[in-house]
């Protein structure tokens, strides 16, 4: 599995509040290389209880369901200017 | 006796009624990362994740090893044990759990991960970090060493559990994998357990890394980490209220898919806050004087 950070601009559409979900790791924004079936589809979003496709800039196209369990997580994204949680691995008290 | 390097079993174990969550693998993904760096060998590393996407699994799963692995169903690791060869296992499990057991198509309730401990062909010891919630119902249960007969003692099993007749927690983190850094809401308990395998601490003091050790080590660590991210998110709720009550009031003046996911995302954010203030875990360890003198 690759992890990419990319700019938020790089997907305008998408809202500040799905950005930060998807920086908590709460929801996860992925690429899957089996596209067959969702030809429109350039990146996919994984929240609580839904799978949407979003087009290149991010804007929602659909939900996702038929098959959602064989699109195969093969890439995921976050995005580069918004925080990330820290490592809490290493804390120290 | 030492547990790496020993007749041991390594158990990462992720059972579902339906399809395991993607933070539930990672935990385990992150187990994986860790053993290897304790020195504990894949092929002593036995790996039972349910789910339909085997591909996604093995995704996460090799985001932790460079090693060839093989990931089994739930159900195979009660069949595995009818033919165990190790005199020890260490078990981790994660994933949801609740009054029935730990969640699978049928639970897998306290009596039956004990029993299927117990009746495994020359296994003298088994330790389980239990990360699920209501993980405590596993508590109080006869779990030390009996003699069945002839001399003959069945095994000693330990349990520890993240949290006892609540819900357990998890938080955000961000830990370096081998293809970068990945964020996930781990489970705290378990990710100390680990961090704890792969740089061992000796918490009391007697000169030896013992399973007492990581009991207590991630046991502090997680508490600690809690009660930091409580005062953090009791500060911060009420904003996050008041941006989900306007994500709220946009979706409901201009109905549509995209503000109904704004409106998600905000309250997801929020109840993520509410779930880590309502929730007290605290840790347990059931059978303890024998993880006194387990080393790692």
């Amino acid at each position: 599995m690759k992890l990419h950070d990319i700019l938020s601009a790089r997907l305008p559409e998408i809202g500040d509040s799905v950005k930060e979900c998807v920086n908590l790791g709460e929801w996860l924004l992925f690429k899957t290389e089996a596209l067959a079936g969702h030809p429109k589809a350039a990146f996919y979003l994984k929240t609580d209880d839904c799978i949407f496709e979003l087009d290149d800039s991010g804007r929602l196209l659909q939900e996702v369901t038929e098959d959602a369990d064989k699109l195969e997580i093969d890439e995921l994204f976050y995005f580069a200017d918004i925080s990330r949680p820290t490592s809490l691995s290493n804390t120290r008290l | 006796m030492s547990l790496v390097g020993g007749s041991t079993k390594w158990v990462l174990f992720l059972s579902a009624q339906a399809d395991a969550e993607p933070r539930h693998i990672v935990d385990l993904a992150y187990g994986v990362l860790c053993l290897e760096r304790a020195g504990v060998k894949m092929a002593d590393i036995a790996i039972y994740i349910d789910g339909g996407d085997r591909v996604s699994i093995e995704n996460y799963i090799r985001l932790g090893t460079a090693s060839p692995f093989v990931v089994k169903e739930s159900k195979d690791f009660f069949l595995d044990q009818t033919t165990n060869a190790h005199e020890n296992i260490v078990m981790f499990v994660t994933g949801h759990g609740g009054p029935d057991g730990i969640d699978a198509v049928k639970p897998i309730t306290p009596y039956a991960l004990l029993s299927c401990l117990k009746a495994s062909p020359n296994l003298k010891q088994a330790v389980v970090y239990l990360g699920q919630c209501y993980a405590g119902i596993f508590n109080y249960i006869g779990a030390g060493s009996k003699t069945i007969g002839e001399g003959q003692s069945d095994a000693n099993v330990i349990f520890m559990g993240a949290t006892n007749l609540h819900e357990s927690l998890s938080s955000s983190t961000t830990e370096m994998f081998l293809s970068g850094p990945l964020t996930w809401p781990a489970n705290l308990f378990l990710l100390f357990a680990f961090k704890w395998f792969s740089s061992p601490v000796d918490v009391d003091g007697d000169g030896r890394f013992t399973i007492m050790d990581s009991y207590k080590y991630a046991g502090v660590y997680s508490n600690a980490v809690n009660k930091d991210k409580k005062a953090a998110g009791l500060a911060k709720s009420v904003d996050l209220q008041a941006k989900w009550i306007a994500a709220r009031e946009v979706n409901q003046a201009n109905p549509s898919p995209a503000a109904k996911l704004d409106e998600d995302a905000e309250y997801t954010r929020y109840a993520k806050v509410l779930e880590l203030l309502y929730v007290h875990q605290e840790c347990w360890i059931l059978n303890a004087i024998p993880s006194q003198s387990i080393e790692v």
